[in-house]
């Protein structure tokens, strides 16, 4: 009898911990939910091992354990990271004080914030060192003034220590020698250096990613030890993996020495999940959309990958207003936030007109329909009203929603000062949320010089399914997919990256001036660090994907460009030029062809092999009842109320069935919403697609 | 009646139409900043986007770019529809012009029209203004005499007809440029902008079955001003003064070397507020002066707008309905208004301060609303030119910014107000110009105090490694940014050259020279014994404050061992400062 093996995925949520266990061979699929545990996520995640292994699963036989977690995150929202020391070269210890690049990120904020150092100005020391652009030494490392900051920072009781050095890219000496004084004089400290966390020209971001790192790495460190020891005192003896922020997976060592890879863990996973649906549809383009309680997010997919950006924030003190945060530097999955969710507040605005978001009930009090106290009428309100919400069958019945309430609400706070009758003011509320998101995708989306009417719309969260075909017909989306028990398939994704590890090194040049020799020993030296990475982690088929950030000289702006075999062959680097100015032209969409470029980073990442996903068909053995639940009104904006929409029961559906709107399919995660006139059917993985 | 029928718009679809708008100009800034190719556009946001009535005012603008842009090129469009008359454009038509007196007040910055038809009808306009990487000129910034030597003149002329490139307009503009490759492509950027927001807004009309936009106009006008009324109404009836008070040292170009302190430059402030209108008017303040630093019209106009909107009605988005209750007075020959042909390139230099002015006089009206002044008005601006190692040409410009005032509930920072321009990173310094940065470090004690104090000052230090050119546009250091409401005034800036004080205008750095520039710091709000303890202990302890200012401005006694404060010898000095013995 051969041993089945197993891969485990775990997906920590701000409410639910969702495993999924995988067995190879037969591609069945095991799920798991229990509640997060917000103060020690390990213990919800051990507890559903627990429950997972009660049903029969042997931890021995888990090779893997593949993780994504939103403490990283929380620990930057929250500001609960350690206490951090930082060394900067002399004289430049403020340039965490000078917020970004000195913009205000709203001209029309007469009260504007900016985020506060994660570092106080009194840990911020200075050491005499100072290197030059081109890697030269201009001012040796002051050795003794280096020990006296060490001891200072010591003093005053540091847990980690970030050093960032002007230049520090081009000549990594200097760090690197600051380490091994800090680790003589403190050998159990924890030091990150920028040249390591993020090497680029540019010392804000580089200082900001390398506080960000250090202020985290305490936290993860304890964190992961404990889950370790958990798995392990279970009998677990594979490899325990953690997504990245770009969708990748990185080792348990490689998250602990670089935990802010790990910031937008979480939602890359739940990324992930819109393409493995897409493919299952398959369909390689489309537009993740996870609309939830406070917030909506958006994540373009483009030929079956996430688009990455380099100019992630988090902890923004104004929410959803880029450059309000700290700058992350780091490559991560290009997610959209939009101030939309069901809790989103409608009000009225000081020009007298219906505004909806960004201030949102929430969870706490929540919409007036919950009956928490909440008095300002929300998105999910309308909902109700709309008869989108069956107020009977919220949760699968496990909570009933005042529909009365919700009623007044609306009529008090928007239609009576507005003049207008409920219906119209519920209509009003939704129509405008559904314009808000359409808008924000799509100017997004122009930013990245992508057509996104081409994409099919993937909706999940509470209020995705509800609201996903008025996105989609505003943004002339061709499909709109509501995937099945989207948490669950958040933890499948995690179970498609591959492990995946990006070295990189800024060597500023300009490309006319570079050799094909230089060019190849520093992908060598890169290729290497990642090769070492993953046959630690015992992934022995290594695939390389190396690319250089170029721009055009003059250009403040760097396109990431894919480098081929045949650009290192001699003259290669007049092919590198064409496919930088391609993939500029793809970009941009201007020509400029004729310019020169220069280089700045270079980058290589390391993956292992894509792993193969087969599932097996969902259990479909259940007894099945009666689909449709029975029928009820709901109102749409173009056509006023229509009696008699079909109301179906999601687990009731089958693969091939097939409906016409105006109907509503109902399941406990969410209701889905199909307009008049479209048409749907249930794919053979039991989502639900349908044309708008 | 059937025609006004269709002018009524339920509010709902206003607001939907509305934000669609602000959505069409989002869509074109990001399009113009995608494809824009010089650094001054891409990495300072030296341009702005907007939509436009046949009238000439303002519907929607983008989100990011420079405040007053927005402002002036509705001015332009207004003063365009005067020479070319709405009747006689057609479309595919692109109006172009860089004339000071009517766009923005300087030869650099472009402003491009153009009419959006719908229907065989002109509907709108787009509009989109970007500063040029360059257009000729003598590039020394403090030595023209004229708008002549500054750059290329453009007077409203089509640079398209009928779709048709009007290419003698595009060789004369090549012709004089220094790198007109990038002067060309940033104009295709505009193009490319104006072209995504006619496209936009004739897809809207079409989508909701709309001939023109004659219903929106009036519900977004009418609505912003009502919005804007109710608050001015509150200002109690009145006539406010301020007398703003200026570094007059600004180079001479006809007494070149000649640095004496003369008596201060007045920008006087008259606001006059009656009932729901307001009135600024800039009379009696100094005359025109000799030299580029004079402000326009249309940037006196755009900057006062631009101060009271921010402060009147926050966060809602910019129209032109906004700027109906206000009124700007602003005689010619003023420094307040140069008179053509006038040099303009350092016209911040004045134009930045008029909302400060206005701050000042309305301070006791609204004491809840205004601003202190800060050190980025005028933003310092370091311009140098040379030859990088490879022997190419560089002309660059670096945004000093200054601590910000107070605000009305919040200490300043170090940022650009009232315009917007952001830093540039020190390692690009490094990388693309022969300099070595040896410093960029706040300023502690710079700040003026308050209950809300000022931002700080910053102090950034440049070595040359090769000769450099440079001009300067710098003030606020011989009169420092001021507080309002018994906020302290913040440090007044100071820029040497090898350790010798030097007044700003252009000069020569040859290699080992060293400038270090120390950026003036924000004026504060509110006496500073009124600030929270727990709020000076936290500047103290970040080393920002010393202890003696603590005690001296504050009246916060802080142990200097524990940096914690002794509350009752604190409760005992803010007294006797306040005047206010406790044994009376």
């Amino acid at each position: 009898m051969t041993t089945e093996k197993l891969r485990l995925g775990i997906d920590v949520g701000g409410t639910f911990t969702d495993l999924a266990l995988l067995a190879d061979g037969s591609g069945v699929v095991t799920t798991e939910k229990v509640l997060t545990t917000p103060r020690n996520p390990s213990e919800g995640v051990l507890a559903g091992v627990d429950k997972l292994a009660s049903g029969g699963m042997s931890c021995t036989k888990l090779y893997s354990v593949i993780h994504g977690t939103t403490l990283v995150a929380n620990a930057l929202i929250e500001r609960k990271g350690a206490r951090t020391g930082l060394i900067t070269t002399a004289g430049f210890r403020d340039i965490l004080h000078f917020v970004g690049r000195e913009l205000r990120y709203d001209m029309f904020d007469p009260n504007i914030s900016f985020p506060k150092p994660l570092v106080p100005r009194a840990l911020r020391l200075e050491v005499p060192e100072r290197v030059g652009s081109d890697g030269n030494v201009i001012l040796p490392l002051d050795e003794e003034r280096a020990k006296e900051a060490i001891k200072i920072l010591l003093a005053a009781g540091v847990e980690s220590i970030a050093v960032c050095f002007l230049q520090s890219y081009a000549h990594t000496d200097h760090e690197r020698r600051m380490r091994e004084l800090i680790l003589s004089e403190c050998p159990e400290m924890r030091v990150s250096l920028s040249h390591e966390v993020l090497p680029q020209m540019r010392e804000y971001e580089r200082t900001s990613a390398t506080v960000i790192n250090a202020f985290v790495q305490p936290l993860m460190g304890t964190y992961l030890k404990q889950l370790e020891s958990g798995l392990q005192e279970r009998g677990f003896a594979g490899n325990l993996f953690l997504m990245t922020s770009t969708g990748g997976l990185v080792s348990r060592e490689g998250a602990e020495a670089l935990p802010i890879q790990l910031v937008e863990s979480g939602p890359a996973a739940g990324a992930l999940a819109a393409i493995v649906a897409g493919k299952n549809a398959g369909e390689e383009n489309v537009l993740s959309f996870d609309m939830g309680g406070t917030t909506a997010k958006a994540a373009i997919i483009k030929g079956g990958r996430a688009l990455v950006s380099k100019s992630h924030e988090v902890a923004r003190v104004r929410r959803f207003k880029k450059g309000s945060g700290l700058p992350v530097g780091i490559p991560v999955m290009d997610l959209l936030e939009i101030g939309a969710g069901g809790g989103s507040i409608a009000e009225i605005n000081d020009l007298g007109l219906i505004q909806i978001g960004p201030r949102s009930a929430g969870a706490e009090p929540g919409p007036v329909c919950y009956q928490r106290g909440g008095t300002e009428p929300t998105v999910t309100d309308a909902d109700v009203v709309l008869g989108y919400l069956n107020p009977e069958f919220f949760l699968g019945g496990d909570m009933t929603l005042d529909e009365e309430a919700a009623r007044r609400a609306i009529e008090t706070k928007i239609g009576k000062p507005l003049g207008m009758d409920l219906m119209t003011a519920a209509a009003a509320i939704s129509r405008m949320v559904m314009e808000n998101m359409a808008e924000a995708a799509r100017v997004h989306s122009v930013e990245m010089n992508v057509d996104i009417r081409r994409h099919g719309l993937i909706a999940f969260g509470g209020a995705g399914p509800v609201h996903a075909y008025g996105v989609a017909r505003r943004l002339g989306s061709p499909f709109v997919m509501c995937p099945r028990d989207a948490g669950v398939l958040s933890s499948l994704g995690l179970l498609v990256a591959p492990l995946a590890v990006e070295f990189s090194r800024t060597a500023a040049e300009d490309l006319e001036f570079l050799t094909v020799t230089e060019v190849v020993n520093i992908l060598l030296d890169l290729e290497d660090r990642g090769r070492k990475v993953l046959d630690q982690a015992g992934v022995t088929e290594h695939v390389f994907e190396r690319s250089v950030d170029m721009h055009y000289i003059g250009q403040g702006f760097e396109v990431t460009t894919i480098i081929t075999d045949e650009m290192l062959t001699n003259g290669g680097l007049q092919l590198l030029k064409n496919r930088f100015d391609e993939t500029y032209t793809d970009r941009y969409g201007i020509k400029l062809a004729e310019l020169p470029a220069r280089t700045m980073t270079w980058r290589v990442l390391a993956s292992g092999p894509t792993p193969e996903i087969k599932l097996g068909a969902p259990a479909g053995n259940l007894p099945r009842g009666q689909a449709l639940k029975g029928n009820r009104p709901m109102f749409f904006p173009e056509y006023g109320v229509v009696e008699d929409c079909a109301v179906y029961s999601r687990l009731e559906l089958e693969s091939g069935d097939e409906f016409e709107g105006p109907a509503a399919i109902e399941d406990k995660a969410s209701t889905v919403i199909i307009p008049p006139r479209a048409n749907g059917w249930i794919d053979d993985q039991l989502n639900i697609i349908f044309n708008v | 009646m059937a025609n006004k029928e269709k002018q009524i718009i339920d509010s709902v679809t206003v607001k939907i139409l509305w934000d669609r708008l602000a959505s069409i100009a989002n869509e074109a800034t990001t399009t113009q900043h995608r494809t824009a190719f010089s650094t001054v556009v891409r990495e300072s946001n030296d341009f702005a986007c907007a939509i436009m009535d046949v009238g000439g005012g303002t519907l929607a603008q983008s989100e990011i770019g420079v405040p007053s842009f927005v402002a002036t090129q509705a001015i332009t469009l207004q003063n365009v529809l005067k020479l070319f008359s709405l009747e006689s454009l057609k479309p595919g038509d692109v109006i172009i012009t860089n004339d000071p007196w009517i766009a923005t007040a300087q030869v650099y910055d472009f402003t491009c029209l153009a009419p959006i038809f719908h229907n065989n009808k002109v509907v709108a306009f787009a509009g989109s203004v970007a500063h040029s990487p360059d257009i000729g000129g003598v590039q020394r910034w403090s030595t023209a005499l004229d708008v002549f030597e500054e750059g290329l003149f453009v007077p409203p002329m089509k640079l398209f007809r009928r779709g048709v490139r009007n290419e003698d307009l595009f060789t004369l503009i090549a012709a004089n440029s220094r790198t007109p490759g990038y002067t060309l492509g940033d104009l295709d950027a505009q193009l490319s902008a104006l072209h995504i927001m006619q496209q936009r807004v004739q897809e809207l009309l079409k989508e909701n079955e709309m001939d023109d936009l004659d219903a929106l106009v009036p519900e977004i006008y009418g609505r912003s001003e009502t919005a804007i009324r109710a608050v001015l109404r509150e200002i109690p009836d009145g006539v406010y003064k301020y007398d703003l008070l200026i570094d007059n040292r600004f180079p001479d170009p006809l007494m070149p070397g000649n640095v004496e302190p003369r008596a201060p430059l007045v920008l006087r402030a008259s606001v006059t507020i009656s009932g729901s209108d307001i009135v600024v008017d800039y009379s009696g303040s100094s005359s025109q002066v000799n030299g580029g630093v004079n402000s326009g019209w249309t940037g006196t106009q755009a900057y006062t707008g631009y101060g009271i909107r921010l402060i009147t009605v926050p966060y809602l988005p910019h129209n032109a309905g906004f700027l109906r209750p206000i009124k700007v007075i602003a005689p010619t020959g003023t420094i307040a208004n140069a008179q053509y042909p006038a040099a303009g390139l350092c016209r911040h230099a004045i134009g930045h301060q008029v909302c400060d002015a206005v701050y000042g006089a309305l301070a006791g009206a609204i004491p809840e609303r205004v601003w202190a002044q800060g050190g980025s008005a005028p933003g310092w601006i370091f311009i140098v030119m040379g030859k990088d190692s490879r022997g190419n040409t560089y002309n660059r410009l670096i945004p000093i910014n200054g601590g910000l005032g107070a605000m009305p509930n919040k200490d300043g920072m170090i940022a650009s107000f009232p315009s917007n321009m952001s830093n540039t990173p020190l390692e690009v310094v490094e990388d693309s110009m022969p300099m070595i940065m040896e410093s960029k470090a706040v300023i502690p004690d710079s700040a003026g105090s308050g209950k809300y104090r000022g931002g700080f000052g910053q102090c950034l230090t440049f070595r040359a490694t090769a000769p450099i050119i440079f001009s300067i546009v710098a003030a606020r250091i011989l009169y420092p940014p001021q507080g309002l409401l018994g906020g302290s005034p913040g440090r007044g800036g100071k820029i040497c050259l090898n350790s010798e004080e030097i007044v700003p205008g252009d000069g020569q750095l040859l290699p080992g020279d060293v400038i270090a520039f120390e950026s003036p710091g924000g004026g504060g709000l509110h006496p500073p014994t009124q600030r929270a303890v727990e709020a000076v202990i936290e500047d103290v302890q970040d080393e920002l404050v010393s202890i003696q200012h603590a005690a001296s401005d504050y009246g916060v006694v802080i142990n200097s061992e524990t940096l914690e404060a002794d509350l009752d010898a604190t409760e005992r000095l803010r007294a006797l400062i306040d005047g206010n013995d406790q044994d009376q």
